[in-house]
């Protein structure tokens, strides 16, 4: 009785070594699989040195040559830097259809002019990712731009971006407008879009009212669906209308702003 | 040192190697979403990244003309590097790009990709795998994409890649 006691003993410590280090072992696979789109940290790279000269339009309406200044600066990379990163902070909030936009003023520098923005996810669901982020002064906008990720702890703030917007010229007024129409779910690792459809449908309207059941299959970036239950009798191209909608989750704002330029 | 003390120090130890060797079991325990990656380096090169390649992104991605692009990569597992390229428009839009790399330009070779038709929002696409060379060294490669109303001309980035605003470098 004393012998299966202490083997019961021995092997129960054994149990605890064993989950113990599973749960390490767990724990560091997480962090190596540590999905881009639950908010990964992607932090910028420092400043490196310029290698092109800096090349500032002044002119409003877009010739060739500013064209080529687009493509010349484009080639820069992004410079932001720890200075200008930490000089964005949130000064401007709206909330439209329950997702709420945060951003910083405009930074302008060596052509280039940065916003922070925060988007803050619908409750229980994925976070979201920009729409177009469109920036404009009189006639001229841009629509192109170098993205920095953040990991952001913050659940009412949410994910957040610094967008690096190039080839801006000199600008003499004190304020830029930024807008974005609409958001969207960040998407999905290389072969994870069914495991999104089917986390991300659990909170979609859509699907529930649909009455579709499918399964879902990812192969080579393509989705490969069978259908399970379809008691609306939706066609095939709208059931997979229907999926990749859920997966891409668009909200629309849109969500303008009006922002000092420092 | 008695009989009785070598042997009581004898089960300890081997108690404690008993413990060591259920901790080591824990630890290298293969876990079920961990898949063996489908190829590793050079024997990726033309093949999809799958959920097996552990995919993360790298340098800083950039939007041309909607198209988002993305420099993605699987250190770990398929030792290769890919591009993905997301449609940002509202509109539906032909999206493609291509992950080029060697000659003087990037120019020489090119993994292509171009949706079927025209994709939604949030809709991206990924070009196949330019494998590590003998799964150690990273080739240098460019990421390009683009989307467009009309269907694309491949490659993406053209005859001098290095020179178009539709690629970056990754690295």
């Amino acid at each position: 009785m004393r012998k299966f006691t202490k083997t019961t003993q021995i092997v129960l410590i054994c149990l605890i070594f064993f989950v113990v280090g599973f749960g390490i072992n767990w724990v560091s696979q997480e962090i190596v699989y540590g999905s881009q789109e639950n908010g990964s940290v992607d932090l910028p790279k420092e400043n490196s040195t310029p290698s092109i000269e800096v090349i500032t339009t002044k002119s409003a309406t877009k010739t060739s040559n500013d064209v080529l200044d687009e493509v010349a600066d484009f080639k820069r990379g992004a410079l932001l830097t720890k200075e200008i990163r930490d000089q964005l902070v949130l000064s401007h909030s709206q909330t439209k259809n329950k997702i709420t936009l945060q951003t910083s003023d405009v930074i302008l520098e060596d052509s280039r002019a940065y916003v922070k923005v925060c988007m803050s996810s619908l409750s229980g669901s994925d976070p979201l990712d920009f729409g177009t982020g469109i920036l404009r002064v009189g006639t001229e906008e841009w629509i192109n731009f170098f993205v920095h990720k953040f990991f952001h702890n913050d659940p009412e703030i949410g994910r957040c971006l610094i967008l690096e917007y190039f080839g801006i010229p000199n600008i003499e007024d004190e304020t830029m407008n930024f807008s974005m129409a609409w958001v969207g779910y960040v998407v999905p690792d290389e072969g994870k879009a069914c495991e999104a459809y089917y986390r991300r449908s659990k909170n979609d309207q859509r699907v529930s009212e649909s009455g579709v059941e499918i399964s879902c299959d990812d192969i080579n970036g393509t989705i490969d669906l069978q259908i399970i239950k379809n008691e609306r009798n939706l066609s095939e191209d709208d059931i997979n209308k229907l999926v990749m909608d859920v997966i891409a989750g668009v909200q629309f704002g849109p969500w303008e702003f009006e922002l000092n330029i420092k | 040192m008695t009989n009785s003390e070598d042997k009581i120090s004898m089960k300890s130890k081997k108690k404690v190697t008993l413990f060591i060797l259920s901790f080591l079991i824990g630890l290298l325990f293969p876990i079920n979403k961990i898949q063996a990656a489908m190829c590793s380096g050079y024997d990726c090169t033309g093949l999809f990244a799958d959920s097996s390649c552990g995919a993360t992104g790298t340098g800083t991605p950039f939007t041309i003309n909607y198209a988002y692009i993305e420099m993605r990569q699987s250190q770990i597992y398929c030792k290769a590097q890919w591009t993905r390229i997301t449609n940002k428009n509202i509109s539906s839009r032909w999206t493609a790009g291509a992950t080029r790399y060697g000659g003087l330009y990037y120019e020489m070779y090119y993994q292509p990709i171009q949706s079927a038709a025209p994709i939604g929002y949030n809709y991206s696409v990924f070009t196949p795998m330019v494998g590590n060379d003998n799964g150690v060294n990273v080739i240098d490669t460019l990421s390009c994409g683009n989307t467009g109303v009309n269907q694309l001309s491949q490659p993406i980035g053209g005859s001098q890649p290095n020179n178009s605003i539709f690629c970056s470098s990754v690295w």
